[in-house]
């Protein structure tokens, strides 16, 4: 397991292939277009402006206040979303002929994949400070947890990315199940609605045991109070330390039987 | 003393095409935690047992520096999986014992992992990397790779506009002109016009002559004018290792002796 580790940081440390290998796939991505991954934040940005105009008028919320945290709690789900949905195919679809044809550890195929995301995710962030700034609530603090939880959730979703891809090589009806499972997700967690509309009880039920959520709230919190809920960064820290664990298990194990697996 | 091989099995399996839930997998599992105490029938189907290959049994050779292996066999004899043994892509079974020394290259359907709508620099850019070198060295090399495969002026070209043989030209040009100790070639000599082959061979010949070159191949004319030694395989047995005359003319009596 220590071997492993020490692998994973080896390959965090080569950055050159899969930070190729993501830049590869980004610029594929927007290929021919001129402002390439900007149409990403420029289209979310467009969406949430409407949805947070009409949602602040119906839950009777101020414009300038709602918006923001829809905006933060929205880009952190949409990078959830995007991180999973690619998870389930990375292994089966994307790098099938890669595994097929040549030995490459799976933690550089998952981290060049999740790096991808991240970069589209940085973009949101920064219009993120601008918001703050425009708002004027913006925290210096902020910025030191926003780059913890950066850290976390980095590591996490490549943890992640290869729990769910090898899971979803070896089982493949996971693929579609996990895409049931994600729109599901999305309605049970906090992000276009607040949490302290439910009762006590239901926030319970409901909120406090949704892992995601305290992802989301951990960004979220940061940003627009300056620092994160005790309750949501010990959650986050904690899966992140079980996400890593697992995932440096499923490697030692089944890294070499990937390629068994695709044929 | 290059690359030792000793023992080596390969048994995969052979995964059905039917779906995980109707297997022995969740519904069954699920069902049966349920069902605990009740006299389960026991069925025994036959058809539910994973099928194993064993695709490779009982390879043995060894190769010196500058050694050029042919590796022939009819489909389906084991040379492609041979190959991806070599270069770790796949896991033999315990016990089996692979030595190489020196760094290697696998080059293995290399064209499949290009990103097709991407420019010629950015894939030669990736595919090199891919293959384990540095990126500077990459960049400080590219125009000496594409000035090789006759491409410079291709350089801006979606990936995709390239017909077979120009694809070959480039993978062929980042594979020999950035060195490695090792070559796992399969089926990719073939590919090129005449006019580039024989700059290729020639630039082998003369630049990679330390180079130890396994090479997989239907050609019994490039295994001739390529290898000084072979092993042929038939049905993932090791047939013959040795002398490359002898060695097809073994080969052709298990072709002639399939035909009758």
């Amino acid at each position: 397991m220590i071997n492993e580790f020490k692998n994973f940081l080896n390959i965090l440390n080569n950055h050159e292939l899969w930070l190729t290998m993501a830049r590869s796939k980004l610029r594929i991505r927007y290929l021919r277009t001129k402002l390439g991954p900007i149409w990403e934040i420029f289209g979310t940005c467009t969406l949430l402006l409407c949805i947070g105009f009409i949602w602040s008028k119906l839950w009777k919320e101020d414009f300038i206040n709602f918006f923001p945290y829809l905006f933060f709690g929205y880009i952190i789900w949409k990078t959830i979303v995007s991180v999973v949905n690619e998870a389930t195919m990375l292994f089966s679809e994307i790098y099938k002929n890669l595994l097929e044809n040549v030995y490459i550890h799976p933690f550089t195929l998952c981290i060049g994949i999740v790096c991808k995301n991240f970069i589209v995710l940085i973009g949101f962030i920064i219009c993120s400070f601008l918001i703050l700034i425009f708002t004027k609530k913006f925290f210096l603090l902020s910025t030191i947890f926003v780059i913890i939880f950066l850290f976390l959730f980095f590591i996490s979703a490549i943890s992640l990315t290869l729990l769910l891809a090898t899971l979803c090589l070896k089982f493949r009806d996971m693929q579609h199940a996990i895409n049931v499972i994600l729109s599901l997700v999305f309605f049970f967690t906090p992000v276009i609605w607040n949490a302290n509309q439910l009762s006590e009880v239901n926030k319970k039920i409901l909120v406090d045991t949704n892992i995601v959520y305290h992802y989301i709230e951990f960004f979220r919190s940061s940003l627009l109070f300056g620092h994160p809920e005790t309750k949501n960064f010990l959650v986050v820290l904690i899966s992140t330390l079980i996400l890593l664990i697992s995932s440096l298990y499923v490697s030692k194990k089944f890294s070499r039987k990937l390629t068994l697996w695709l044929i | 003393m290059k690359i030792k091989v000793e023992e080596l099995n390969l048994t995969y399996p052979i995964t059905p095409g039917e779906s995980f839930l109707k297997k022995k997998g969740l519904i069954e599992t699920f069902i049966d935690k349920f069902k605990k105490n009740k006299k389960k029938k026991i069925k025994i189907n036959p058809e539910n047992k994973h099928a194993k290959i064993n695709a490779l049994k009982n390879i043995n050779f060894q190769l010196e520096e500058g050694d050029k292996l042919g590796l022939v066999g009819l489909n389906g004899s084991g040379k492609s999986t041979l190959l991806k043994c070599l270069s770790g892509i796949l896991d033999p079974d315990l016990g089996s014992k692979i030595i190489i020394n020196g760094s290697y290259l696998p080059i293995i359907n290399p064209i499949n992992f290009s990103e097709q709508e991407d420019t010629v620099l950015n894939n030669l850019i990736l595919i090199a990397q891919i293959f384990g070198f540095k990126f500077n060295y990459v960049k400080e090399n590219a125009d000496l790779i594409l000035n090789f495969c006759e491409l410079t002026e291709y350089s801006n070209y979606p990936f995709q506009t390239l017909s077979t043989g120009m694809r070959f030209k480039l993978i062929f040009s980042i594979c020999f002109l950035l060195k490695r100790d090792n070559y796992f070639i399969d089926e990719f000599l073939t590919t090129g016009d005449e006019k580039f082959q024989n700059k290729g061979f020639k630039l082998i010949n003369e630049e990679m002559s330390d180079s130890t070159i396994v090479l997989c191949s239907h050609s019994q004319e490039i295994i001739k004018k390529f290898c000084n030694k072979i092993l042929v395989l038939n049905k993932g047995e090791q047939v013959f290792f040795g002398n490359t005359q002898k060695g097809l003319e073994c080969f052709n009596a298990i072709i002639n002796n399939n035909l009758k």
